[in-house]
């Protein structure tokens, strides 16, 4: 199973994961060269960090319709149990950490004092991460709750536990804790049956409202995709007002970058192979589909940012047009890159739906925002 | 016949030591049936995706349409022809109304409601309409694009296999389809079935190390000539 999974996942030899690392270092090393005063990063960030940016990307990764697909074909031949579902966390739990949790180490490390202790409680809050998602994924159907005990747990700790060892302390015991309720599991739990649901009516839309219509259902088709953003949303709060209290001017514009990082709808195009073919064959594409798709974006961003600005407002206390400004800017500046990016820079060459999300493309907008960011809240 | 399409010297590769085609020369007639043949790797998919504009490793040395300058991947082209993949996924949370309807939106066409429903009785797929194309079966995905092709009625239809995942009602009713299509343009079809060539085909191109090696028009399409061309001897088995 780990070497069935692990290859497809990480790569022949490893190749994906290598590559994965060697660009985390690259943008590290760039971006420590640039950042010259270090940050300090409180505790509760980096465990926070750690928790929730491991989580989703595991989430995706376990709910994508081609693991879906793999899983299918893996279990269609003997194996055994616990090897399997060892197994299964190891492959899952690499991928993890060598395509998304390396960048994160990456950024850390360039942007702020990251001493030893900080990199220990990183660890462990990844590994309470990697087997909290496995079992709450696990539960998601039959029991849901344990996911929320999981998480809350999470955050819980994240917030309460002192300063150093004793909190590498009680996160190596929760380590243990939540690999033991995991070893519990059945390997067939992982299993995902994509869902199909069917429209009942025979409304015919008009033909302008056609393409937003197939864009939500796209987007409600995997709650992954609102859990994701749910938890970006909450989670740019949370930094962007972290970093205002540590005296950083552009808190905001931080937030603002998390929030245009990573969205499901800035990869449906590229997410289907087969949907990039049949747009290059239909004539007035750009019309037909690229015009609605950005006018969809910049809904989905316009209210995203509101939300956003609305809640750093009443964090912070501060609100001033210039916020409320950027944000319509980095709303229409969002919606057209990505239709841009979609329409001109597809990503074809994935394995996994969960690679889409580690493509260097994805920090095309969220370099602009930051840049144009920093020049409009710290000038 | 007036031609339609007029292709010369049509290279195309994957990779700069892979070229499928080597030089074809083909050439459409108006409001004709082309069959289009080969053994499996011959370069028949590669030959539609060229000229759908999706294939990018090609070279010509001229392409034109009712005698005028062609660039397969212009709109003005694309408005005048529409493809049916023999694997297709997109679109999934469309119903197939609604694909439709976004399709013949894209061709800034408006649908003929009679002629849907029409097509969609021949194709056994009424109960279908409303489901969300993702769900459907191999065979119903099939039916879904299939349908749009023929209700969209452009100067060229391409359907690449279009008689995989097919029932045997439906495959009757896509044969008669596409042997009535003249009326209103040119199909070119490829298959590996040889009676759906047999049954339809004006013309059939035979696709052999990268070139039409034979054509065969008229009362030399048999399932023998054909059969016999391709090395085949052995009685009903697909080319």
């Amino acid at each position: 199973m780990y070497k069935l999974l692990s290859r497809k996942l990480l790569g022949k030899n490893y190749s994906s994961a290598v590559k994965g690392i060697i660009i985390a270092a690259i943008v590290g090393g760039s971006l420590s060269n640039v950042f010259e005063n270090k940050i300090t990063v409180a505790q509760s960030v980096i465990i926070l960090t750690a928790l929730v940016s491991n989580a989703i990307m595991m989430w995706k990764l376990l709910s994508s319709s081609d693991n879906a697909k793999c899983l299918k074909g893996l279990f269609a031949m003997p194996y055994d149990e616990k090897k399997t579902l060892w197994g299964y966390a190891a492959a899952t739990g690499l991928y993890t950490l060598t395509m998304r949790t390396s960048y994160l180490i990456a950024l850390f490390i360039a942007l702020s004092k990251f001493t030893a202790e900080g990199a220990v409680l990183f660890l462990l809050s990844f590994i309470y991460s990697v087997f909290g998602t496995l079992t709450a994924f696990a539960n998601r159907a039959k029991k849901p709750y344990i996911g929320a005990l999981i998480a809350a747990a999470g955050v819980i700790m994240a917030f309460i536990l002192p300063k150093g060892m004793t909190a590498a302390a009680v996160l190596a015991a929760a380590d243990i804790a939540v690999m033991v309720i995991f070893n519990m599991q059945k390997t067939r739990a992982f299993m995902v049956t994509p869902g199909s649901f069917q429209k009942k009516s025979e409304h015919h839309s008009k033909p302008n409202a056609l393409l937003p219509k197939y864009i939500f259902r796209h987007l409600l088709s995997n709650k992954g995709n609102l859990i994701s953003i749910v938890v970006i949303l909450f989670f740019s709060c949370f930094m962007s007002v972290n970093f205002e209290k540590m005296g950083f001017k552009a808190g905001c514009a931080i937030g603002m970058m998390i929030i245009s990082m990573n969205t499901p709808l800035a990869t449906i195009v590229s997410s289907n192979k087969d949907l990039k073919k049949k747009l290059d064959t239909l004539p007035n594409k750009t019309k037909r589909f690229f015009v609605p798709y950005g006018s969809v974006l910049f809904g989905y961003y316009i209210v995203t940012y509101a939300i956003f600005i609305t809640a750093f407002s009443l964090a912070t206390g501060d609100l001033n047009i210039k916020t409320i400004l950027a944000g319509i800017l980095f709303a229409a500046e969002s919606a057209v890159i990505i239709s841009l990016l979609e329409d001109k820079l597809t990503i074809t060459k994935w394995n996994t739906e969960a690679d889409l999300i580690r493509h260097p493309r994805k920090y095309i907008l969220p370099l602009i925002v930051l840049t144009e960011g920093l020049l409009i809240f710290m000038l | 016949m007036e031609t339609l399409i007029n292709i010369k010297q049509l290279r195309a590769w994957y990779t700069k030591d892979k070229t499928v085609l080597k030089g074809l020369d083909i050439s459409l007639e108006k409001n004709s049936v082309i069959g289009l043949i080969g053994l499996n790797g011959a370069g028949k998919t590669t030959l539609m995706n060229v000229i759908c504009g999706l294939h990018e490793g090609f070279d010509i040395q001229s392409a034109d349409m009712n005698g005028k300058k062609i660039k397969f991947s212009d709109d003005s082209f694309r408005m005048s022809r529409y493809i049916v993949f023999s694997e297709d996924d997109s679109f999934g949370y469309f119903t197939f109304d609604e694909y439709v309807e976004y399709v013949f939106s894209c061709y800034d066409k408006k649908t003929d409601k009679a002629l849907i429903d029409d097509l969609v009785e021949k194709f056994g797929f009424g109960e279908y309409r409303s489901t969300f194309i993702k769900d459907l079966s191999l065979g119903s995905k099939r039916k879904a694009y299939l349908i749009t092709g023929f209700a969209l009625r452009p100067e060229l239809l391409l359907l690449d296999e279009p008689v995989n995942g097919l029932d045997f009602t439906s495959t009757e009713a896509l044969y008669k389809l596409i042997s009535e299509y003249k009326q209103y343009g040119t199909v070119m079809f490829s298959s590996h079935i040889l009676e759906s060539v047999t049954l339809t085909s004006d013309k059939v191109l035979v696709l052999e190390n990268g070139v039409i090696s034979k054509t065969y028009s008229g009362d030399e399409i048999t399932a023998e000539t054909i059969r016999a061309s391709l090395g085949n001897e052995e009685e009903g088995q697909n080319v």
